[in-house]
């Protein structure tokens, strides 16, 4: 079977919000992702925290700060999330203070 | 990777310049002497500024480290990223001893500059380490999760074009 991959609005939105290098950066990954889905710089992994959602969700890295995360079922890949870690760490911390 | 062992001989080279600081305020009355006082906060404000570029110089060769791993087959990066991740361990490292040594300086009455951003530096690179981000357990992330799942439900989604992104 093919594999299929969409983003939800809310992605593509985080997605034009990043750098023009980072955006640069993702299509990159994007493109090994296609011919590779597990290919070893993604450092795939299902997040503990979101284990409860089903179907799963895995953590893709485009650079340690940018990371991107996909539900997949079967070949399906729809990307739910993309953006820089640090930063929304940052801001949490901001608006708990 | 030149941008690796660059940040790799930096990081060293800030490792020798806080080890010749410390002792100089670990002993003796550094802060009795203005003339020795004024060369110390000034070697402070050096090696905190030159910690920070350190950051932000391993941040950009991270990117360049992804880059090659995608669009180079041969590009070696387990190997690399091990390095990269030996890097940015020994960054936090040296930027908890400036913490703390910018702590001593402040106790005298003297807070360097980058203290607040030193502090977000060293919180910046547990982000990137930690096993798992920090993020996904945070009420915001939930918020932002949730709005794209919705978005599913209701089938507010696009397909990757062919020349995806």
């Amino acid at each position: 079977m093919a594999l299929r991959s969409v983003g939800t609005a809310t992605f593509w939105q985080q997605y034009r919000a990043l750098p023009e290098p980072i955006r640069r950066l993702a299509r990159t990954t994007y493109r090994q992702f296609l011919q590779d889905p597990w290919h070893a710089s993604f450092h795939r992994k299902k997040p503990s925290a979101l284990e409860r959602l089903h179907p799963p969700i895995y953590e893709f890295r485009i650079t340690r700060q940018y990371r991107a995360l996909c539900q997949v079922e079967g070949e399906e890949y729809c990307w739910i999330f993309i953006g820089d870690h640090v930063a929304f760490d940052r801001e949490v911390r901001r608006l708990a203070r | 990777m030149l941008l690796l062992d660059y940040s790799a001989k930096k990081e060293q080279m800030l490792q020798e310049y806080y080890a010749q600081l410390e002792p100089q305020i670990e002993t003796g009355e550094p802060w009795s002497d203005a003339h020795t006082w004024t060369i110390l906060t000034g070697e402070v404000e050096i090696l905190i500024r030159d910690t920070l570029q350190l950051y932000h110089d391993l941040i950009r060769a991270d990117e360049f480290h992804h880059y090659c791993a995608t669009t180079q087959s041969q590009y070696p990066y387990a190997q690399q990223d091990v390095q990269f991740d030996a890097l940015f361990h020994k960054l936090h490292t040296l930027v908890e001893k400036e913490i703390a040594l910018a702590a001593q300086f402040a106790q005298h009455g003297y807070s360097p500059k980058s203290y607040e951003d030193l502090v977000e530096c060293c919180r910046a690179v547990e982000v990137l380490l930690a096993d798992e981000s920090p993020i996904y357990t945070s009420e915001a992330f939930q918020t932002v999760l949730q709005h794209s799942l919705d978005d599913i439900k209701a089938g507010r989604v696009v397909e990757m074009p062919p020349e995806p992104l």
